[in-house]
């Protein structure tokens, strides 16, 4: 995705209208972009005009509720160098640089984050970065009969690939979606999921020609016990 | 800096800058240390936009009360993440509301469920404008609303009020992505300018 398509996504990306996928690539990109972090200021500022006018007086209870568990909620201390990072980014930056810099990513994003990803479940990761946002990467958009749908984005150069999953049916507590590669071997677990959405990065692709999921007992098991509910090609 | 919660500190004759508009800004550096007091004063004046906000994205009101407070907790937590450069208290705060709002209805939501939702399309803006009553702010956003392009107004409100990613805005809209997202953008820029939104 070039440039002009990533400044494209700014306004999806204030209101929370971006897939995962997409979001991540674009806090990657806003790494890079001073002139978006101008803009974004004042598209967040006007959505947030929207909230404003949507002001309801709460329940009592909410009160009471969040005065008590500030009460025993530590706070977190203020950030060290919590300054912008633009000073590197300077014109002709090298290629080799430039790699290093996604490298880093998740120190920079310590001291930039408009606002939104200050969630700790938001924390970019400069693997699942490099993934996006690598050359060969391959976006494979899915919706699943049963119910959910998802992303997957793969680099074969990077032997690695980018699940997420949204939507997809509930399980009991007891029990998980565990992911696996599949190939010529034997099926390769790759990874846990509790809750009906989440992602998470594979590793070590090697010859695994599809993704597939199962329902497993919570701690996840060695073999897939049941046949996948969904699989996945990978392509490359 | 004199301490602007001191016992009959607002009836002195020196008002300080906290009394100012921008005391939520003030508000959140006594918040960042650790300040309970101050916390409620921000609750005060933040806790209607946060609960209307999260309530009209995820519409159940018990839910609506758990993201609350999850997010009202979280401005206590990360007070001093604040930075008044990049923008307005107001809008770093009612950012981690929707964000946590969307979250919500994002992961309760089976595609299959949200889908069905697309039945309500046509319904959404009006109900939008009812909801956006008569306070001031209210009937600003209702006339610069009202100043956007049918698929201007669909794209922001679906996206905004409703949760939405835009690749779902655009199949329910039945409109290409680029079209949507171009329209968002408009949108976003003309109710900018309509509110007079400082930048």
């Amino acid at each position: 995705m070039n440039a002009h398509d990533m400044h494209s996504l700014l306004a999806p990306y204030t209101l929370h209208a971006l897939t995962d996928v997409e979001r991540r690539r674009f806090e990657h990109h806003l790494t890079e972009c001073e002139s978006c972090a101008e803009e974004l200021r004042g598209l967040n500022e006007t959505a947030a005009m929207l909230g404003v006018a949507l002001s309801r007086r709460p329940p009592a209870v909410l009160r009471e509720r969040v005065m008590e568990e500030v009460s025993r909620t530590r706070q977190l201390p203020p950030r060290v160098g919590n300054h912008r990072r633009w000073r590197w980014n300077l014109p002709g930056t090298p290629l080799l640089f430039l790699a290093a810099a996604a490298v880093i990513t998740a120190v920079l994003f310590t001291g930039f984050t408009v606002f939104s990803s200050s969630d700790q479940v938001r924390h970019p990761d400069p693997q699942i970065d490099a993934v996006l946002s690598a050359s060969d990467a391959r976006d494979v958009e899915f919706r699943l009969a049963g119910g959910g749908s998802g992303t997957l984005v793969v680099s074969r150069s990077l032997n690695k690939a980018f699940i997420t999953m949204d939507g997809l049916p509930a399980i009991p507590a007891t029990r998980a979606y565990e992911l696996w590669l599949l190939g010529p071997g034997t099926p390769r677990p790759a990874g846990l999921m509790h809750d009906t959405r989440g992602s998470r990065l594979l590793t070590a692709l090697d010859d695994a020609t599809q993704v597939g999921v199962t329902v497993e007992r919570a701690e996840g098991v060695s073999a897939p016990t049941s046949a996948p509910i969904f699989t996945l090609r990978l392509p490359g | 800096m004199s301490d602007p919660f001191a016992e009959g500190a607002r009836d002195t004759s020196q008002q300080t800058e906290d009394d100012a508009p921008e005391g939520l800004a003030a508000l959140l550096q006594y918040v960042a240390c650790g300040d309970r007091r101050a916390f409620e004063l921000v609750y005060e004046q933040v806790s209607g936009p946060v609960y209307g906000t999260i309530l009209r994205v995820v519409r159940d009101p018990a839910q609506t009360e758990e993201v609350a407070q999850e997010t009202l907790v979280q401005v206590w937590r990360e007070a001093s993440r604040f930075d008044p450069l990049r923008g307005s208290p107001m809008a770093w705060i009612l950012t981690l509301a929707h964000r946590r709002a969307v979250d919500r209805v994002r992961s309760v939501q089976a595609g299959s469920a949200r889908e069905q939702r697309a039945g309500y399309v046509e319904r959404e803006h009006d109900h939008v404008v009812e909801e956006v009553e008569t306070r001031l702010d209210r009937e600003r956003v209702r006339r610069c609303l009202g100043g956007l392009t049918g698929l201007q107004r669909e794209s922001l409100t679906l996206a905004y009020y409703s949760g939405y990613t835009y690749p779902e805005v655009a199949g329910l809209l039945n409109v290409p992505l680029g079209t949507v997202k171009t329209r968002m953008r408009d949108a976003l820029i003309r109710m900018r300018d309509c509110l007079g939104v400082d930048r």
